[in-house]
């Protein structure tokens, strides 16, 4: 398993998930992304001015919107209105600087409930979320009972969270954001954002599919398009999209394999528009929450299928 | 199409085989086998990274183990190239090349009464014995067996790669009006483990050239050794896939740029008891299928990679097709 990293990662980690959780996960995203919480280096060591932070743009309580924070750097459940568009709800526009990207989080849960865009949103109401010309829309499951919530963002604003909760081999609430390396020449849009489905957490199956899988832009018109993860398959059947999932240690040198993940856009154009920079294709043999190194300082974590950059063990 | 290389590569294309009969040009094809990966044509004047001769064998005479005699000669000479079943007098070569902590042997044995038959063996062991009916022999061995090799046609053309230190080559027969088929592929591959002992593979494709369906393990055309030197390894290289289909299939030009992508060839131990992560092909990576064979990146004139099958190849050239 890969041990250094392109990027430099900051930690937010089994932060618990309080009542009423599904609203609980929607704040803590804004909070952890604006840097409301406490994020930890590589070595568990505390980071007193996180880069890479997103900004407030725009926001909505249910009750009224506005260009600050109206959700509060204290969570309160009556913030935190969910309902589908067309009725009250409530809802926040972020912008990260150093990726010129937007997000809303758009409180309705399924596909409207994370947004990205590289133009601002505008408009936007007490009952309907602001929009953009182009926007990139990734499924949302929360963890709807109680958990740990986990936030990890590199030093540009690029994201993972997702939530673990008690002794479950899968995650929810998980989304990602993320700029690729390896991108070709003229690429003005390096960007995949991944969704989740409810049951399959980070299995192979659900990084592969195209239906809650990842959305990406038209790499030089902008347009929405799918996006998935590659895998790597060598039987023709297509019996296992992820090669490594055949073996838990390999049996040549007794340890967890990892591979490489590339993106790949499903609308025109059909392309490979990158790679994913430290986060690898692990075998999901392995429990999940399986650390690399094996002693020491934990460098990675496997979640499901997926090795992500750590400092500790999670609690499950 | 990546057109940086972690290895440096050197190509002798369109080299024509004989033109007196199909089975002639066969036996050429086998000489040239020979003849390019110890770097005696004049085209490889300068070339490094060329195996050895370790013994041989021209139906006639056989050599003894480490005599580095070329029994089959500086030039061809059909005669001797004998092609018979084991048992009766037949020509072998056994060629080798230390690369990094090993040395590798290679048997080409002409124990196939067909012409575009032979047999290749790999050993790190060195071979022994050997006569004028029966190839040497080691203790290590893997390859591929009875497996048609030459695309037996009068004026076929052969066309070579070799790596600037000799650990990977591409070696493959093409048919102008048909294409290409039958090619083969060698490598001490990326991402070995420190464990593997074995850190070399060998590919040899059918008439249908590089396919993806023989590129992965379905197609039988792998031959490695266990890590550990125990056994035969059944592998199989990983295309890139989605949850129901082959990606590369669906690959279009970059709108703009015009350029096409590329993703790496990674190996697998294939089978229960060997599922291993076994590495990488070096610089040789899977391409859109929905590309002509012989299109060139980045542009014909200043070309790099050529696109045959399913693979990126490191063929600045175009060739015969």
């Amino acid at each position: 398993m890969a041990t250094t990293f392109e990027k430099t990662w900051q930690f937010i980690v089994n932060k618990p998930i309080l009542t009423t959780y599904n609203k609980w996960q929607y704040w803590a995203i804004k909070s952890g992304l604006k840097g409301e919480f406490t994020f930890k280096d590589n070595l568990g060591v505390d980071i007193g001015s996180p880069s890479g932070l997103w900004t407030i743009i725009s926001s909505c309580d249910g009750s009224s919107v506005s260009a600050s924070d109206l959700w509060g750097t204290t969570y309160s459940d009556s913030k935190i209105v969910v309902a589908a568009e067309g009725s009250t709800h409530s809802w926040m526009q972020l912008y990260n600087s150093s990726l010129g990207l937007y997000l809303v989080i758009n409180c309705t849960g399924g596909y409207e409930t994370l947004v990205f865009s590289t133009t601002e949103f505008t408009g936007g109401s007490t009952t309907y979320r602001p929009t953009a010309v182009n926007e990139a829309k990734v499924h949302w499951a929360n963890q709807g009972t109680a958990g740990n919530f986990n936030l990890l963002m590199t030093t540009e604003g690029s994201f993972i969270v997702f939530a673990t909760y008690t002794s479950s081999s899968a995650i929810r609430g998980a989304a990602m954001c993320l700029k690729l390396a390896d991108t070709q020449a003229g690429e003005l849009y390096p960007f995949f954002f991944q969704g989740i489905n409810v049951d399959w957490g980070w299995s192979s199956d659900n990084l592969l599919a195209n239906t809650y899988a990842g959305k990406a832009f038209h790499p030089r018109l902008g347009i929405p398009c799918d996006a998935c993860f590659m895998g790597m398959s060598y039987t023709d059947s297509m019996n296992s999209r992820n090669a490594l999932d055949y073996v838990a240690l390999d049996p040549v040198d007794d340890g967890a394999n990892d591979l490489p993940i590339f993106v790949f856009s499903r609308s025109l154009p059909n392309s490979i528009r990158g790679r994913v920079p430290d986060i690898y294709w692990g075998s999901n043999l392995n429990a999940i929450g399986t650390v690399e190194p094996p002693t020491g300082q934990v460098l990675s974590m496997l979640i499901q299928s997926l090795w992500i950059p750590a400092y500790t063990s999670l609690v499950f | 199409m990546a057109t940086t290389f972690e290895q440096t590569w050197q190509q002798l294309v369109n080299k024509k085989m004989s033109t007196v009969s199909a089975a002639e040009a066969d036996k050429n094809y086998i000489f040239f086998l020979k003849h390019f990966l110890t770097g005696q044509y004049s085209e490889q004047t300068g070339w490094t990274g060329k195996w050895s001769v370790y013994y041989s064998c021209d139906g006639t005479t056989a050599g003894t183990a480490g005599d580095n005699v070329d029994r089959w000669g500086s030039s061809f000479n059909a005669a001797k190239i004998v092609q018979a079943t084991a048992g009766s007098a037949h020509s072998w070569m056994v060629l080798y090349k230390t690369i990094g902590s090993y040395t590798w042997y290679i048997i080409l044995d002409c124990d196939r009464a067909s012409t575009p038959f032979i047999d290749f063996v790999f050993c790190k062991t060195a071979p022994t014995g050997g006569s004028t009916t029966a190839r040497p022999t080691s203790t290590d061995e893997f390859g591929h067996t009875n497996l048609q090799m030459s695309m037996n046609t009068a004026g076929q053309y052969a066309h070579g790669l070799l790596t600037t230190d000799g650990s990977c080559f591409v070696i493959m027969p093409s048919v102008q009006g048909t294409g290409l088929k039958y090619p083969w592929m060698v490598q001490a591959h990326a991402e070995a483990k420190t464990e593997d002992l074995y850190p070399l593979v060998s590919w040899l494709g059918t008439t249908n050239g590089f396919r993806r369906y023989e590129l992965q393990y379905n197609g039988s055309c792998w031959a490695a050794r266990k890590f550990d030197g125990s056994t035969t390894l059944t592998i199989g290289a990983g295309a890139p896939c989605g949850l129901t289909t082959w990606l590369m299939e669906y690959i279009v030009a970059d709108g703009l740029s015009g350029k096409f992508p590329d993703f790496p060839m990674y190996l697998f131990g294939a089978v229960a008891g060997s599922y291993t992560k076994k590495g990488r092909l070096y610089d040789i990576r899977w391409a859109p299928l929905n590309l002509t064979d012989g299109f060139i990146e980045p542009s014909p004139a200043t070309g790099v990679s050529s696109k045959y099958g399913c693979v990126w190849l490191p063929f600045s050239s175009p060739i015969v097709l």
